[in-house]
């Protein structure tokens, strides 16, 4: 068999020349602008060699706190929504009538757009008249009611509470799919062994859950350190600076016309980021080019 | 332990997660309430955004937001875009998966983990803006949908790739020897069985490309061309914001995402992830 | 749904030959080709109802439609800079004006189109037609109500009732907070969330800063001192974190957002509130417990200031200098600056008492009349467009300002990094200043 001729070239022209065109080509120009002066303010762009890096990585800046709190960020939200949907996801596999409504519902935030999200979260925290603390406060539990947004503590906290809110039922209903493909005859024969939940979670479930959660994990991991819209509209860095990352940096420095300073900034979280999704994406599709 | 009729602990146990399923889509929920509350108030009502209950439930609000924001234009746009670009993206991506899934050798590796590359890369606006120029592509319908398709691709691509492996491979060799030629092969032998991840692809990329409202301000001069997302803007004011207009308005644009969600979302969340891991 | 799709597609195949023909943007032949459509960019807030009207008499009157177009305000600023950066800006954009700003930021001698020729410019008040002149030419047309400045207004009958009189030094301005704080009324709204408005206070009391050295001006745009080598800066932020500390921006200033600030003014949640000073008209139409005659005007007391200062920058409209409609940008820059029509703006937008031209009747309420002749000399010009390098960092000197007052920095943080923006700015212009 030829499969040069069952599968020709042209076939992924398509897609490498789109890609290549509109999206590979203004990111390489980025890049080689990184290494230059070039602003809005004046047309002679001229070489710098790496003075835009040397100031991005240099301490009198604030760009390494905000490189802090975009991990910060990334590892938090990682974590929590995998966590908790892996939890949701097991309890409610079994016993649950009308799963799809379920499902159906818990989608629902990851498919509004950010913007509306926003809108409604700076509502709902609001500290005077928001509904989360309206509500604590009509139950008693006053102490609990704080400023979400706008306490220096707090504001990271609460933005990555409702980004968990918006991907949560995402992740969830990924591996809910996992977990209901999972053969009953696995459970079953543990059940005959006497096996407890515990561990026919820990020897049957998770085991074979690892690839669906592998994926969940790496896009939530490169979701995170290109998070830049949620944290935009709830807070944009505030109070101060308290919740600035990398991207919102970004595009301070691209409003300020400052663009070189910009690139540079994400040209380093891109080669993080190539390095970190090459890697895993390595990791995870290992078992299948050994095929 | 009886064999007929559930133990009483059990069902115990199934009450509880009832109850917590529900817990769950109220918190999910109860946040989507607050526009649904704020987009029927009147002027005087709203303010600010605050979660009770309209004092007169006014529907008048729709219609201004229709009219002020040119929402008829707007859906219109909104709909070309995301239909274009969807089934241009879904359709690239699953050729281009399906050959790099087909013909692994080294170079189309390189080329697959290039593209796919692409989930992460982001997007410099001022660099791209020069880029569409030269093409000759700023400004024009025809351009917006291929930048949406280009920055969809990556991650469709990485969709559909392992679920293209997953189709035997012995299909193809019996077709060739039936006399089927690539093209053939593909679109009648291979297409149909891959409706699942293209089910899900086609529901992803929708969403993504109607929600877009970053791109079309930056490369849509003319406002008859603009989607439905950015007419909210209309309804913010720099001193005033009139939250049932602006509630309406999103309320009205998310409308069609809800309902195209709703009605695929049997097949969306199966193909997610299940092309992409399972070798 | 199959059937859609399918006529959709067909749209874009017939769209998408078609795009080929310039709309706006490509070098079409200009002058002799009839102009159909004038694009018009805008941030949110910029184009006021009288103007849309305006807008469409035009249209009835010459067949040209003004089509604006309305970008989100936080995207406004990087939206124009990469359009005017890749040559596809529209006809006419807008921008705040500002002397030094639209010869840094906007490259206003290559973008824009000199529009000295203009029978209008002839009209334009001077201070404000400096703001969009670069190099003694004119390059726009500010529309819009630059008499008017931030002052502060305040409820003159909750004042009374408390026995305080308008504050004329920064100690009369803690006094009365603190009487009005004891006596469980917020002493000021101030709305910290949209990240503009509550530095404005710093930029407004110029008139203290000019008179703490009179060359303190000319001096920061030769760069032969610095912020930081002025102890007033850090003088006038202490002040600013004295009045925050005490509570009397109320427990919530941090989520407070500017668009309810005239409705807690007409309730009576808070007794004083930054605004213009045609905001009170924003204030009445509320309709809260109190009205046009319970509100008065006095200047930001920081520094012990009793001046208004003068701001002659607005927004203002620019011709794009590669837009194929040069000369019907001008004739619709024109039209609007035919009297009657400016008159017919300050007549139907209530936040506009006056625009900066000649021979128009102006409307100003007996209230604000009197704070003019008080406390607007004409002497000082609000800091952002006296000193160079200073505007373009307003939300970012916001962020280190909330900073500051939460704690996060320190005050010679803040105020060094002032400098330190501007010099990168200086640097990034090429400037040989510094």
């Amino acid at each position: 068999m030829d499969k040069k001729k069952i599968y020709p070239w042209y076939f992924g022209a398509g897609a490498l020349v789109l890609y290549s065109a509109l999206f590979v080509l203004p990111s390489l120009i980025g890049i080689g602008y990184s290494f230059t002066n070039w602003s809005s303010y004046s047309d002679q762009i001229s070489f710098v060699g790496l003075e835009n890096f040397a100031r991005v990585f240099s301490p009198d800046r604030n760009y390494l706190d905000y490189l802090w709190n975009t991990l910060w960020f990334t590892v938090a939200t990682t974590v929590l929504k995998t966590v908790l949907a892996l939890a949701f996801a097991v309890l409610l596999s079994t016993g649950v009538k009308g799963l799809n409504v379920h499902r159906a519902i818990l989608y629902m935030p990851a498919i509004l757009s950010v913007l509306i999200v926003g809108m409604v979260f700076s509502s709902i925290l609001d500290p005077a008249n928001g509904l989360l603390n309206t509500t604590l406060r009509a139950v008693g539990l006053d102490a609990l009611a704080q400023k979400w947004l706008t306490d220096a503590h707090l504001a990271m906290w609460s933005v990555i509470g409702v980004d968990v809110w918006r991907g949560m039922g995402y992740v969830m209903v990924i591996l809910l799919v996992g977990i209901l493909s999972i053969s009953p005859t696995y459970y079953e024969a543990a059940q005959l062994d006497g096996a407890s939940s515990w561990q026919q979670f820990v020897r049957i479930t998770l085991p074979l859950l690892r690839p669906t959660l592998a994926v969940a994990i790496v896009l939530n991991v490169l979701y995170g350190l290109k998070v830049f819209d949620i944290v935009y509209v709830l807070t944009n860095g505030g109070p101060g600076h308290r919740t600035e990352v990398l991207y919102t940096a970004v595009f301070s420095e691209f409003s300020n016309g400052r663009f070189a300073v910009g690139t540079a900034l994400s040209t380093v979280m891109l080669v993080v980021m190539v390095i970190l999704g090459v890697f895993m994406i390595r990791v995870l599709t290992r078992n299948e080019v050994q095929e | 332990m009886s064999r007929t009729g559930r133990p009483p602990q059990a069902r115990g146990v199934g009450v509880v997660k009832n109850v917590i399923a529900w817990a769950l889509s109220a918190v999910m929920l109860i946040p989507l309430l607050l526009i649904v509350f704020t987009a029927f108030k009147s002027d005087d009502d709203a303010q600010s955004m605050s979660f009770t209950l309209p004092k007169q439930w006014d529907p008048s609000t729709f219609l201004t937001v229709i009219q002020q924001g040119k929402l008829a234009d707007g859906f219109l746009n909104s709909m070309l875009y995301s239909t274009a670009g969807t089934l241009l993206t879904v359709l690239l991506a699953a050729m281009a998966a399906y050959m790099f899934s087909r013909r692994r050798t080294r170079l189309n590796n390189v080329l697959y983990m290039f593209l796919v590359m692409g989930i992460v890369l982001p997007i410099n606006y001022v660099a791209l803006m020069k880029v569409m120029q030269i093409f000759g592509l700023n400004n024009t319908r025809l351009g917006i949908v291929l930048l949406y398709s280009a920055i969809q691709l990556p991650f469709m691509v990485f969709l559909m790739y392992g679920f293209v492996a997953r189709i035997p491979q012995e299909l193809d060799e019996a077709a060739v020897i039936d006399g089927c030629g690539p093209i053939r092969l593909f679109f009648s032998i291979i297409l149909p069985l891959m409706t699942p991840a293209l089910v899900t692809a086609t529901v992803l990329c929708f969403l993504n490309m109607w929600n877009e409202f970053v791109l079309p301000l930056y490369f849509l001069n003319s406002t008859d061309k603009w989607p439905m997302t950015l007419a909210v803007y209309n309804f913010f004011g720099k001193y005033e914001t009139q939250w049932n207009l602006v509630a309406a308005d999103v309320l009205l644009t998310s409308l069609p995402v809800v309902v195209m969600y709703l009605v695929c979302q049997k097949y969306i969340v199966g193909g997610q992830t299940a092309g992409a891991v399972k070798g | 749904m199959k059937k859609t799709f399918i006529a959709l597609l067909a749209a874009l195949m017939v769209a998408g030959c078609s795009s080929g023909s310039p709309a706006s943007g490509g070098p079409a032949s200009s002058g002799a080709a009839e102009t159909k459509t004038l694009t018009v960019m805008a941030s949110q807030g910029w184009v006021h109802d009288a103007e849309l009207d305006l807008a469409k008499k035009y249209e009835e009157q010459t067949g040209v439609h003004i089509d604006y177009q309305i970008s989100p305000s936080d995207q406004y600023t990087s939206l124009l800079t990469t359009k005017l950066n890749a040559g596809q800006a529209a006809d006419i954009f807008m921008s705040q004006s500002g002397k030094f700003d639209i010869v840094s930021n906007l490259q206003i001698e290559k973008n824009g189109v000199d529009l000295s020729d203009q029978e209008w410019t002839g009209r334009l008040n001077q201070a404000v037609k400096d703001q969009v002149s670069a190099n003694g030419k004119v390059y726009g047309i500010t529309i819009w109500d630059v008499s008017d400045s931030y002052v502060y207004l305040y409820n003159k009958t909750i004042f009374a009732k408390h026995g305080i009189n308008p504050p004329t030094s920064f100690a009369e301005f803690k006094a009365a907070c603190a009487t009005l704080k004891a006596a469980g009324i917020q002493p000021i709204y101030e709305p910290m969330k949209d990240g503009w408005h509550h530095q404005l206070n710093f930029f407004d009391v110029s008139a203290a800063y000019d008179a703490s050295d009179p060359n303190l001006v000319a001096d920061l745009n030769a760069n032969k001192t610095t912020f930081a080598a002025h102890p007033i800066f850090k003088q006038m932020i202490e002040q600013m974190k004295e009045i925050y500390d005490a509570g009397y921006w109320g427990d919530n200033a941090l989520s407070d957002q500017v668009s309810d600030g005239p409705a807690k003014m007409a309730e009576g949640k808070a007794a004083m509130y930054v605004g213009f000073m045609g905001g009170l008209s924003d204030i009445v139409a509320a309709k809260g417990k109190y009205g046009a005659d319970d509100f008065g005007i006095f200047a930001a007391p920081y520094l012990d200031n009793q001046t208004i200062s003068e701001t002659p920058a607005g927004p203002s409209k620019f011709i794009y200098s590669k837009s194929p409609n040069i000369d019907a940008a001008k004739k619709y820059l024109a039209f609007l600056a035919q009297p009657e029509n400016l008159q017919y703006m300050i007549d139907t937008e209530p936040t506009f008492n006056a625009v900066p031209f000649s021979g128009l009747k102006t409307k100003y309420s007996a209230t604000v009349s009197e704070a003019i002749q008080a406390h607007k000399p004409g002497t000082s010009t609000v800091y952002q467009n006296a000193v160079v390098y200073l505007n373009p960092q307003w939300m970012d000197f916001g962020k280190d300002l909330t900073s500051y007052l939460t704690g996060d920095m320190t005050a010679d943080e803040v105020i060094a990094t002032i400098d330190q923006r501007r010099a990168d700015q200086a640097d990034t212009a090429q400037d040989s200043n510094w």
